[in-house]
Protein backbone atom coordinates (compact mmCIF):
# COMPACT_ATOMS: atom_id res chain seq x y z
CA UNK A 1 0.00 0.00 0.00
CA UNK A 2 1.21 3.17 -1.21
CA UNK A 3 1.17 6.30 1.47
CA UNK A 4 -1.73 8.78 1.45
CA UNK A 5 -2.00 12.30 1.53
CA UNK A 6 -4.90 14.83 2.19
CA UNK A 7 -3.78 17.68 -0.38
CA UNK A 8 -6.35 20.08 -0.04
CA UNK A 9 -9.78 20.69 1.85
CA UNK A 10 -12.69 23.03 0.94
CA UNK A 11 -15.78 23.18 2.64
CA UNK A 12 -19.19 25.51 2.18
CA UNK A 13 -20.84 27.01 5.17
CA UNK A 14 -23.25 24.96 6.80
CA UNK A 15 -26.57 25.95 7.50
CA UNK A 16 -29.87 26.40 5.99
CA UNK A 17 -29.54 27.32 2.33
CA UNK A 18 -32.41 26.50 0.59
CA UNK A 19 -31.78 28.97 -1.98
CA UNK A 20 -28.66 27.19 -3.29
CA UNK A 21 -28.82 24.19 -5.36
CA UNK A 22 -27.00 21.14 -4.15
CA UNK A 23 -24.92 21.83 -7.39
CA UNK A 24 -23.89 25.26 -6.37
CA UNK A 25 -22.95 24.25 -2.87
CA UNK A 26 -20.39 20.99 -4.46
CA UNK A 27 -18.97 23.26 -6.38
CA UNK A 28 -17.79 25.66 -4.08
CA UNK A 29 -16.16 23.21 -2.02
CA UNK A 30 -14.75 21.31 -4.83
CA UNK A 31 -12.77 24.98 -5.71
CA UNK A 32 -11.71 25.65 -2.42
CA UNK A 33 -10.52 22.02 -2.09
CA UNK A 34 -8.81 22.34 -5.68
CA UNK A 35 -7.30 25.89 -4.72
CA UNK A 36 -5.80 24.55 -1.13
CA UNK A 37 -3.87 21.72 -3.32
CA UNK A 38 -2.71 24.07 -5.66
CA UNK A 39 -3.97 22.07 -8.68
CA UNK A 40 -6.44 22.28 -11.51
CA UNK A 41 -9.45 20.48 -11.68
CA UNK A 42 -7.59 18.16 -14.74
CA UNK A 43 -5.72 16.63 -12.38
CA UNK A 44 -8.10 14.66 -10.99
CA UNK A 45 -8.69 10.74 -12.21
CA UNK A 46 -11.93 10.03 -10.39
CA UNK A 47 -14.67 10.70 -7.90
CA UNK A 48 -16.15 9.44 -4.96
CA UNK A 49 -19.44 11.20 -3.68
CA UNK A 50 -21.11 10.57 -0.42
CA UNK A 51 -24.77 11.95 -0.52
CA UNK A 52 -27.69 9.99 1.81
CA UNK A 53 -30.70 11.99 0.45
CA UNK A 54 -30.41 13.78 -2.51
CA UNK A 55 -31.94 11.25 -5.32
CA UNK A 56 -28.83 10.04 -6.69
CA UNK A 57 -26.58 10.86 -9.15
CA UNK A 58 -25.35 13.92 -6.72
CA UNK A 59 -21.64 13.53 -7.83
CA UNK A 60 -22.38 13.72 -11.39
CA UNK A 61 -24.92 16.85 -11.17
CA UNK A 62 -22.34 19.00 -9.12
CA UNK A 63 -19.41 17.87 -11.82
CA UNK A 64 -21.35 18.62 -15.13
CA UNK A 65 -22.05 21.79 -13.58
CA UNK A 66 -18.60 22.93 -13.73
CA UNK A 67 -18.26 21.83 -17.28
CA UNK A 68 -16.62 18.88 -15.79
CA UNK A 69 -17.22 15.30 -17.35
CA UNK A 70 -16.34 11.72 -18.17
CA UNK A 71 -14.30 10.37 -15.19
CA UNK A 72 -14.95 7.77 -12.81
CA UNK A 73 -17.97 9.12 -10.50
CA UNK A 74 -18.77 6.59 -8.05
CA UNK A 75 -21.80 8.07 -5.46
CA UNK A 76 -21.56 6.30 -2.13
CA UNK A 77 -24.29 6.10 0.73
CA UNK A 78 -23.87 5.23 4.13
CA UNK A 79 -26.39 6.93 5.61
CA UNK A 80 -24.17 9.91 8.01
CA UNK A 81 -21.38 8.36 7.08
CA UNK A 82 -21.57 8.55 3.55
CA UNK A 83 -18.78 11.46 3.07
CA UNK A 84 -16.38 9.10 5.44
CA UNK A 85 -17.14 5.76 3.22
CA UNK A 86 -16.54 8.20 -0.11
CA UNK A 87 -13.05 9.20 1.64
CA UNK A 88 -12.06 5.66 2.46
CA UNK A 89 -13.08 4.40 -0.66
CA UNK A 90 -11.06 6.94 -2.48
CA UNK A 91 -7.86 6.43 0.13
CA UNK A 92 -8.02 2.71 -0.94
CA UNK A 93 -7.99 3.31 -4.65
CA UNK A 94 -4.95 5.48 -4.17
CA UNK A 95 -3.33 3.50 -1.80
CA UNK A 96 -3.61 0.68 -3.86
CA UNK A 97 -2.04 2.15 -6.71
CA UNK A 98 -5.08 2.93 -9.40
CA UNK A 99 -5.15 6.66 -9.07
CA UNK A 100 -2.68 9.27 -7.91
CA UNK A 101 -5.17 12.41 -7.64
CA UNK A 102 -8.84 11.27 -6.35
CA UNK A 103 -11.63 13.93 -5.54
CA UNK A 104 -13.64 13.25 -2.65
CA UNK A 105 -16.92 14.91 -1.97
CA UNK A 106 -19.71 14.88 0.36
CA UNK A 107 -22.93 17.25 -0.47
CA UNK A 108 -26.59 17.56 0.99
CA UNK A 109 -29.40 19.32 1.21
CA UNK A 110 -31.74 18.83 3.64
CA UNK A 111 -33.87 21.96 4.44
CA UNK A 112 -36.07 21.16 1.90
CA UNK A 113 -36.54 17.48 3.03
CA UNK A 114 -37.11 17.38 6.63
CA UNK A 115 -39.26 19.13 9.03
CA UNK A 116 -38.60 17.92 12.63
CA UNK A 117 -37.26 14.40 13.42
CA UNK A 118 -36.08 12.26 11.31
CA UNK A 119 -37.47 8.50 11.29
CA UNK A 120 -36.42 5.46 10.68
CA UNK A 121 -38.77 5.03 8.05
CA UNK A 122 -36.85 2.85 5.31
CA UNK A 123 -38.84 -0.29 4.91
CA UNK A 124 -41.01 -0.44 7.96
CA UNK A 125 -38.83 -2.14 10.52
CA UNK A 126 -41.03 -3.12 14.16
CA UNK A 127 -39.29 -0.81 16.04
CA UNK A 128 -40.30 2.15 14.10
CA UNK A 129 -43.89 1.14 13.76
CA UNK A 130 -44.05 1.35 17.32
CA UNK A 131 -42.35 4.88 17.26
CA UNK A 132 -38.98 4.62 17.41
CA UNK A 133 -37.21 8.00 15.51
CA UNK A 134 -33.80 8.75 15.11
CA UNK A 135 -32.81 10.74 18.32
CA UNK A 136 -34.78 8.24 20.52
CA UNK A 137 -32.62 5.67 20.01
CA UNK A 138 -29.83 7.66 21.15
CA UNK A 139 -32.13 8.71 23.79
CA UNK A 140 -32.41 4.99 25.02
CA UNK A 141 -28.58 4.83 24.90
CA UNK A 142 -28.44 7.91 27.33
CA UNK A 143 -31.09 6.62 30.00
CA UNK A 144 -29.32 3.44 30.52
CA UNK A 145 -25.90 5.09 30.60
CA UNK A 146 -27.19 7.47 33.41
CA UNK A 147 -28.57 4.58 35.14
CA UNK A 148 -25.50 2.28 35.07
CA UNK A 149 -22.82 5.13 35.25
CA UNK A 150 -24.64 7.69 36.96
CA UNK A 151 -24.30 9.91 34.16
CA UNK A 152 -26.16 13.73 34.42
CA UNK A 153 -27.77 15.78 32.49
CA UNK A 154 -25.59 18.04 33.15
CA UNK A 155 -22.58 16.17 31.87
CA UNK A 156 -24.83 15.65 28.64
CA UNK A 157 -25.66 19.26 28.17
CA UNK A 158 -21.80 20.00 28.77
CA UNK A 159 -21.34 18.11 25.13
CA UNK A 160 -24.07 20.80 23.77
CA UNK A 161 -22.36 23.95 25.77
CA UNK A 162 -18.75 22.87 24.72
CA UNK A 163 -19.37 22.28 21.44
CA UNK A 164 -21.31 25.35 20.61
CA UNK A 165 -18.40 27.44 22.61
CA UNK A 166 -16.17 25.73 19.70
CA UNK A 167 -19.00 26.77 16.98
CA UNK A 168 -18.69 30.68 17.81
CA UNK A 169 -15.16 30.44 16.79
CA UNK A 170 -15.97 28.67 13.16
CA UNK A 171 -16.72 30.55 10.25
CA UNK A 172 -18.33 28.02 8.52
CA UNK A 173 -20.63 26.70 11.70
CA UNK A 174 -24.39 26.94 11.82
CA UNK A 175 -24.51 27.63 14.77
CA UNK A 176 -22.55 30.59 16.39
CA UNK A 177 -23.90 31.09 19.44
CA UNK A 178 -23.17 30.58 23.30
CA UNK A 179 -25.76 27.84 25.23
CA UNK A 180 -25.71 27.98 29.20
CA UNK A 181 -26.32 24.93 30.62
CA UNK A 182 -29.67 25.60 32.01
CA UNK A 183 -30.40 26.63 28.24
CA UNK A 184 -29.40 23.46 26.98
CA UNK A 185 -31.60 21.67 29.64
CA UNK A 186 -34.41 23.66 29.46
CA UNK A 187 -34.79 23.84 25.87
CA UNK A 188 -37.94 21.48 24.43
CA UNK A 189 -37.67 17.58 25.06
CA UNK A 190 -37.45 15.71 21.94
CA UNK A 191 -36.63 12.33 23.30
CA UNK A 192 -36.05 12.50 27.36
CA UNK A 193 -33.44 12.90 28.44
CA UNK A 194 -32.72 14.82 25.18
CA UNK A 195 -33.97 18.28 24.35
CA UNK A 196 -33.57 19.99 21.64
CA UNK A 197 -30.32 21.67 21.87
CA UNK A 198 -29.13 18.36 22.20
CA UNK A 199 -29.74 17.20 18.85
CA UNK A 200 -27.83 18.14 15.78
CA UNK A 201 -29.63 20.49 13.28
CA UNK A 202 -30.39 19.35 9.98
CA UNK A 203 -28.17 21.26 7.48
CA UNK A 204 -27.38 22.11 3.81
CA UNK A 205 -23.93 21.79 2.84
CA UNK A 206 -20.87 20.47 1.49
CA UNK A 207 -17.47 19.57 1.78
CA UNK A 208 -14.50 18.66 -0.28
CA UNK A 209 -10.71 16.59 0.00
CA UNK A 210 -8.12 15.95 -2.44
CA UNK A 211 -6.08 13.05 -1.93
CA UNK A 212 -3.05 12.21 -3.66
CA UNK A 213 -0.09 9.70 -3.95
CA UNK A 214 3.09 10.18 -2.24
CA UNK A 215 5.07 10.79 -5.03
CA UNK A 216 2.88 13.79 -5.43
CA UNK A 217 2.58 14.63 -1.87
CA UNK A 218 5.32 17.13 -1.44
CA UNK A 219 4.52 18.89 -4.87
CA UNK A 220 1.61 20.07 -3.33
CA UNK A 221 1.15 23.89 -2.09
CA UNK A 222 0.79 22.38 1.15
CA UNK A 223 3.44 20.20 3.70
CA UNK A 224 1.65 16.44 3.28
CA UNK A 225 -0.87 15.74 6.30
CA UNK A 226 -0.83 11.91 5.99
CA UNK A 227 -3.85 8.96 6.12
CA UNK A 228 -2.53 6.79 9.02
CA UNK A 229 -5.70 4.65 8.75
CA UNK A 230 -8.73 4.64 7.71
CA UNK A 231 -11.65 1.96 9.05
CA UNK A 232 -14.74 1.26 8.73
CA UNK A 233 -17.17 -1.43 9.79
CA UNK A 234 -21.40 -1.96 9.98
CA UNK A 235 -23.66 -2.56 12.84
CA UNK A 236 -24.56 -5.67 14.66
CA UNK A 237 -28.41 -6.36 15.96
CA UNK A 238 -29.96 -4.34 18.50
CA UNK A 239 -32.21 -7.57 19.58
CA UNK A 240 -30.55 -9.47 21.64
CA UNK A 241 -29.16 -9.06 25.36
CA UNK A 242 -26.34 -6.72 25.26
CA UNK A 243 -24.41 -3.73 26.70
CA UNK A 244 -26.46 -0.68 24.99
CA UNK A 245 -24.11 1.86 26.55
CA UNK A 246 -20.98 0.65 25.24
CA UNK A 247 -20.77 1.50 21.29
CA UNK A 248 -19.29 -1.22 20.16
CA UNK A 249 -19.59 -0.75 16.53
CA UNK A 250 -16.84 2.28 17.44
CA UNK A 251 -14.93 0.10 19.21
CA UNK A 252 -14.54 -2.40 16.25
CA UNK A 253 -13.71 0.61 13.88
CA UNK A 254 -11.02 1.86 16.46
CA UNK A 255 -9.44 -0.56 16.76
CA UNK A 256 -8.98 -1.31 13.40
CA UNK A 257 -7.50 1.90 13.33
CA UNK A 258 -5.40 2.46 16.00
CA UNK A 259 -3.79 -1.77 14.65
CA UNK A 260 -3.54 -0.01 11.32
CA UNK A 261 -1.75 3.13 12.27
CA UNK A 262 -0.05 1.64 15.38
CA UNK A 263 -0.71 4.37 17.56
CA UNK A 264 -2.46 4.43 20.99
CA UNK A 265 -5.64 6.47 21.54
CA UNK A 266 -3.33 8.60 24.24
CA UNK A 267 -1.62 9.92 21.21
CA UNK A 268 -4.29 11.27 19.56
CA UNK A 269 -4.21 15.26 19.88
CA UNK A 270 -7.47 16.18 18.87
CA UNK A 271 -10.57 14.50 17.01
CA UNK A 272 -13.80 15.18 15.40
CA UNK A 273 -16.47 12.71 16.60
CA UNK A 274 -20.13 12.19 15.70
CA UNK A 275 -21.55 14.13 18.28
CA UNK A 276 -25.19 14.09 16.42
CA UNK A 277 -26.56 13.98 19.74
CA UNK A 278 -25.17 14.65 23.12
CA UNK A 279 -24.94 11.48 23.99
CA UNK A 280 -23.02 10.26 21.43
CA UNK A 281 -20.16 11.92 22.14
CA UNK A 282 -20.19 10.63 25.38
CA UNK A 283 -20.48 6.97 24.17
CA UNK A 284 -17.46 8.06 21.47
CA UNK A 285 -15.10 9.12 23.79
CA UNK A 286 -15.35 5.36 25.87
CA UNK A 287 -15.31 3.39 22.47
CA UNK A 288 -12.40 5.31 21.31
CA UNK A 289 -10.32 4.95 24.25
CA UNK A 290 -10.40 8.48 25.70
CA UNK A 291 -11.55 7.27 28.86
CA UNK A 292 -12.62 4.18 30.68
CA UNK A 293 -15.83 2.48 30.07
CA UNK A 294 -19.02 4.48 31.57
CA UNK A 295 -16.38 7.68 32.27
CA UNK A 296 -17.67 9.82 29.06
CA UNK A 297 -20.05 11.81 31.45
CA UNK A 298 -16.94 12.63 34.12
CA UNK A 299 -14.82 13.11 30.86
CA UNK A 300 -16.29 16.13 29.53
CA UNK A 301 -17.44 17.33 32.85
CA UNK A 302 -13.71 17.60 33.40
CA UNK A 303 -13.30 20.18 30.64
CA UNK A 304 -10.24 18.07 28.72
CA UNK A 305 -12.10 17.49 25.97
CA UNK A 306 -12.71 21.39 25.59
CA UNK A 307 -10.41 23.34 23.56
CA UNK A 308 -7.22 24.21 25.87
CA UNK A 309 -7.77 20.79 27.43
CA UNK A 310 -5.44 18.00 27.01
CA UNK A 311 -7.61 16.57 24.09
CA UNK A 312 -9.95 18.65 22.58
CA UNK A 313 -13.17 17.13 20.53
CA UNK A 314 -14.89 19.09 18.33
CA UNK A 315 -13.46 21.75 17.71
CA UNK A 316 -14.94 22.61 14.72
CA UNK A 317 -18.13 22.84 16.77
CA UNK A 318 -19.04 19.21 15.56
CA UNK A 319 -22.32 18.31 14.54
CA UNK A 320 -24.09 20.17 16.94
CA UNK A 321 -23.48 23.20 16.41
CA UNK A 322 -21.22 23.35 12.91
CA UNK A 323 -24.27 21.24 11.21
CA UNK A 324 -25.18 18.13 9.75
CA UNK A 325 -25.50 17.84 6.14
CA UNK A 326 -25.52 13.81 6.75
CA UNK A 327 -23.40 13.33 3.42
CA UNK A 328 -20.55 16.35 3.60
CA UNK A 329 -20.30 15.31 7.20
CA UNK A 330 -17.54 12.59 7.52
CA UNK A 331 -15.91 15.35 4.69
CA UNK A 332 -15.67 18.17 6.33
CA UNK A 333 -14.28 16.29 9.82
CA UNK A 334 -11.41 15.07 7.66
CA UNK A 335 -11.32 18.93 6.58
CA UNK A 336 -11.36 20.55 10.07
CA UNK A 337 -8.65 17.65 11.47
CA UNK A 338 -6.32 18.74 8.23
CA UNK A 339 -7.21 22.59 9.56
CA UNK A 340 -6.08 21.81 12.78
CA UNK A 341 -2.99 19.62 12.10
CA UNK A 342 -1.55 21.91 9.21
CA UNK A 343 -2.37 25.08 12.49
CA UNK A 344 -4.84 26.93 10.31
CA UNK A 345 -7.85 26.51 12.47
CA UNK A 346 -7.59 30.14 13.49
CA UNK A 347 -9.01 31.05 16.77
CA UNK A 348 -10.07 27.78 17.57
CA UNK A 349 -6.12 26.20 17.21
CA UNK A 350 -5.44 23.18 18.56
CA UNK A 351 -1.55 23.83 19.86
CA UNK A 352 0.83 21.06 18.64
CA UNK A 353 -1.84 18.96 17.15
CA UNK A 354 0.16 16.18 15.51
CA UNK A 355 -2.09 13.51 15.27
CA UNK A 356 -6.44 13.58 14.09
CA UNK A 357 -8.76 11.48 14.47
CA UNK A 358 -12.40 11.52 13.07
CA UNK A 359 -15.26 9.45 14.27
CA UNK A 360 -18.20 9.44 12.19
CA UNK A 361 -21.41 6.99 12.84
CA UNK A 362 -24.22 6.19 10.62
CA UNK A 363 -27.18 5.35 11.97
CA UNK A 364 -31.18 4.48 10.00
CA UNK A 365 -31.94 0.75 10.42
CA UNK A 366 -33.67 0.39 13.83
CA UNK A 367 -32.55 -3.10 14.59
CA UNK A 368 -28.56 -2.57 14.22
CA UNK A 369 -26.25 -0.30 16.43
CA UNK A 370 -25.63 1.06 13.49
CA UNK A 371 -25.38 1.29 9.85
CA UNK A 372 -21.91 2.08 9.10
CA UNK A 373 -19.28 3.52 11.59
CA UNK A 374 -15.90 4.76 10.40
CA UNK A 375 -12.79 6.13 12.13
CA UNK A 376 -10.43 7.82 10.39
CA UNK A 377 -6.86 9.16 11.68
CA UNK A 378 -4.77 12.12 9.81
CA UNK A 379 -1.11 12.98 10.95
CA UNK A 380 1.70 15.13 9.69
CA UNK B 1 -56.61 -11.69 17.30
CA UNK B 2 -54.45 -11.72 13.68
CA UNK B 3 -50.88 -13.08 13.62
CA UNK B 4 -48.84 -9.62 13.70
CA UNK B 5 -44.98 -9.59 14.54
CA UNK B 6 -45.93 -13.31 15.51
CA UNK B 7 -48.12 -12.37 17.82
CA UNK B 8 -51.37 -14.46 18.75
CA UNK B 9 -53.37 -14.55 21.65
CA UNK B 10 -49.48 -15.05 23.85
CA UNK B 11 -46.52 -13.73 22.84
CA UNK B 12 -43.90 -16.04 21.23
CA UNK B 13 -40.50 -15.21 20.28
CA UNK B 14 -38.06 -17.48 17.98
CA UNK B 15 -34.84 -18.02 19.51
CA UNK B 16 -32.71 -18.94 17.47
CA UNK B 17 -30.85 -22.85 17.58
CA UNK B 18 -27.14 -21.81 17.13
CA UNK B 19 -26.17 -18.51 18.52
CA UNK B 20 -29.48 -18.15 21.11
CA UNK B 21 -30.95 -14.55 19.27
CA UNK B 22 -34.22 -13.69 19.56
CA UNK B 23 -36.95 -11.90 17.47
CA UNK B 24 -40.62 -11.44 17.70
CA UNK B 25 -41.18 -11.61 14.06
CA UNK B 26 -40.84 -15.22 12.16
CA UNK B 27 -37.61 -15.63 10.55
CA UNK B 28 -36.91 -17.45 7.81
CA UNK B 29 -32.79 -17.38 8.65
CA UNK B 30 -31.09 -16.20 11.89
CA UNK B 31 -30.35 -12.30 11.27
CA UNK B 32 -27.35 -12.08 14.04
CA UNK B 33 -25.96 -15.72 12.74
CA UNK B 34 -27.37 -16.64 9.61
CA UNK B 35 -28.58 -19.90 10.83
CA UNK B 36 -31.46 -21.29 8.53
CA UNK B 37 -34.85 -21.74 10.07
CA UNK B 38 -37.08 -20.03 12.54
CA UNK B 39 -35.48 -21.45 15.33
CA UNK B 40 -37.51 -22.46 18.58
CA UNK B 41 -40.75 -20.75 19.18
CA UNK B 42 -40.96 -20.11 22.95
CA UNK B 43 -43.26 -17.49 24.97
CA UNK B 44 -41.84 -15.21 26.96
CA UNK B 45 -41.99 -15.21 30.71
CA UNK B 46 -45.03 -13.01 32.24
CA UNK B 47 -42.52 -10.58 33.70
CA UNK B 48 -39.63 -8.64 32.72
CA UNK B 49 -37.35 -5.84 33.57
CA UNK B 50 -37.31 -2.59 31.83
CA UNK B 51 -33.61 -2.80 30.53
CA UNK B 52 -33.95 1.29 29.01
CA UNK B 53 -36.39 3.84 27.89
CA UNK B 54 -37.47 7.31 25.99
CA UNK B 55 -40.61 9.21 26.55
CA UNK B 56 -40.33 10.58 23.14
CA UNK B 57 -42.14 14.26 22.57
CA UNK B 58 -41.44 14.63 19.10
CA UNK B 59 -42.90 12.22 16.18
CA UNK B 60 -43.97 11.91 12.82
CA UNK B 61 -47.17 13.85 11.90
CA UNK B 62 -50.09 11.70 12.79
CA UNK B 63 -48.52 10.29 16.21
CA UNK B 64 -50.26 11.12 19.27
CA UNK B 65 -47.51 11.77 22.26
CA UNK B 66 -45.91 11.21 24.66
CA UNK B 67 -45.48 7.85 24.46
CA UNK B 68 -43.01 5.56 26.01
CA UNK B 69 -40.81 3.35 24.32
CA UNK B 70 -37.90 0.57 25.45
CA UNK B 71 -36.21 -2.64 26.10
CA UNK B 72 -37.27 -5.49 27.88
CA UNK B 73 -35.36 -7.79 29.16
CA UNK B 74 -36.88 -11.34 30.12
CA UNK B 75 -34.94 -13.83 32.12
CA UNK B 76 -31.60 -11.87 30.81
CA UNK B 77 -31.60 -13.65 27.41
CA UNK B 78 -34.48 -12.21 26.01
CA UNK B 79 -34.97 -8.36 24.54
CA UNK B 80 -37.73 -7.24 23.35
CA UNK B 81 -38.29 -3.49 21.78
CA UNK B 82 -42.04 -2.33 22.36
CA UNK B 83 -44.06 0.40 23.78
CA UNK B 84 -44.50 1.25 27.62
CA UNK B 85 -47.72 2.42 28.96
CA UNK B 86 -48.52 4.64 30.74
CA UNK B 87 -45.55 6.56 29.66
CA UNK B 88 -45.16 8.58 33.37
CA UNK B 89 -43.21 7.19 36.02
CA UNK B 90 -40.74 4.84 34.60
CA UNK B 91 -37.22 3.79 35.42
CA UNK B 92 -34.90 1.75 34.31
CA UNK B 93 -34.41 -1.97 35.66
CA UNK B 94 -38.30 -1.41 37.10
CA UNK B 95 -40.38 -4.82 36.60
CA UNK B 96 -42.72 -4.63 33.98
CA UNK B 97 -45.49 -6.98 32.44
CA UNK B 98 -46.88 -7.96 28.66
CA UNK B 99 -50.61 -5.92 28.32
CA UNK B 100 -52.69 -7.02 24.97
CA UNK B 101 -53.56 -4.75 22.33
CA UNK B 102 -54.70 -3.24 19.82
CA UNK B 103 -54.11 -0.14 21.20
CA UNK B 104 -52.48 2.86 19.00
CA UNK B 105 -53.14 2.07 15.41
CA UNK B 106 -50.55 -0.84 14.49
CA UNK B 107 -49.46 -1.41 18.28
CA UNK B 108 -50.78 -4.84 19.03
CA UNK B 109 -49.04 -5.10 22.63
CA UNK B 110 -47.32 -3.04 25.18
CA UNK B 111 -45.32 -3.66 28.48
CA UNK B 112 -46.52 -2.04 31.55
CA UNK B 113 -45.02 -1.15 34.86
CA UNK B 114 -45.73 -4.18 37.18
CA UNK B 115 -47.24 -2.39 40.25
CA UNK B 116 -49.63 -0.79 37.88
CA UNK B 117 -52.36 -1.91 36.17
CA UNK B 118 -51.58 -5.77 36.72
CA UNK B 119 -55.09 -6.60 34.70
CA UNK B 120 -53.58 -5.46 31.45
CA UNK B 121 -56.16 -3.93 29.15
Amino acid sequence: MRRVSVAGVGMTTFGKQPERSIESLGEEAIREALKDAGIEVDRIEATYCGNAVGGGSVGQRILHGMGFGGLPVVNVENACASGSTAFREAWLLVAAGIYDVVLVLGAEKLSNRFDGVITLDRDVEAETEMGLTMPASYALIAQRHMAEHGTTREQLAQISVKNHRHGCLNPHAQYRAQLTPDQVINSRLIADPLTLYQCCPNSDGAAAAILVAEKLARAMRHPPVWVLASALVSGTSLRRVRDMTWSDIAARAAHFAYTQAQIAPSEIDVAEVHDAFTIGEIVAYEALGFCARGGGGHLVESGETALGGRLPVNPSGGLLAKGHPVGATGVAQIAELVWQLRGEAGERQVRNAHIGLAHTLGGGVAALDGVACAVTILGT
Amino acid sequence: MPMKNGIADRLHVYRCSRCGYVTVQVPEVCRSCGQAGRGESIEIPEEGTLYTFTVVYAAPAGVNTPYAIGYVDFDRAIRIFGRIMPCDDLKVEMRVRLARGPFDGKITFCFQPSDAGNEGS
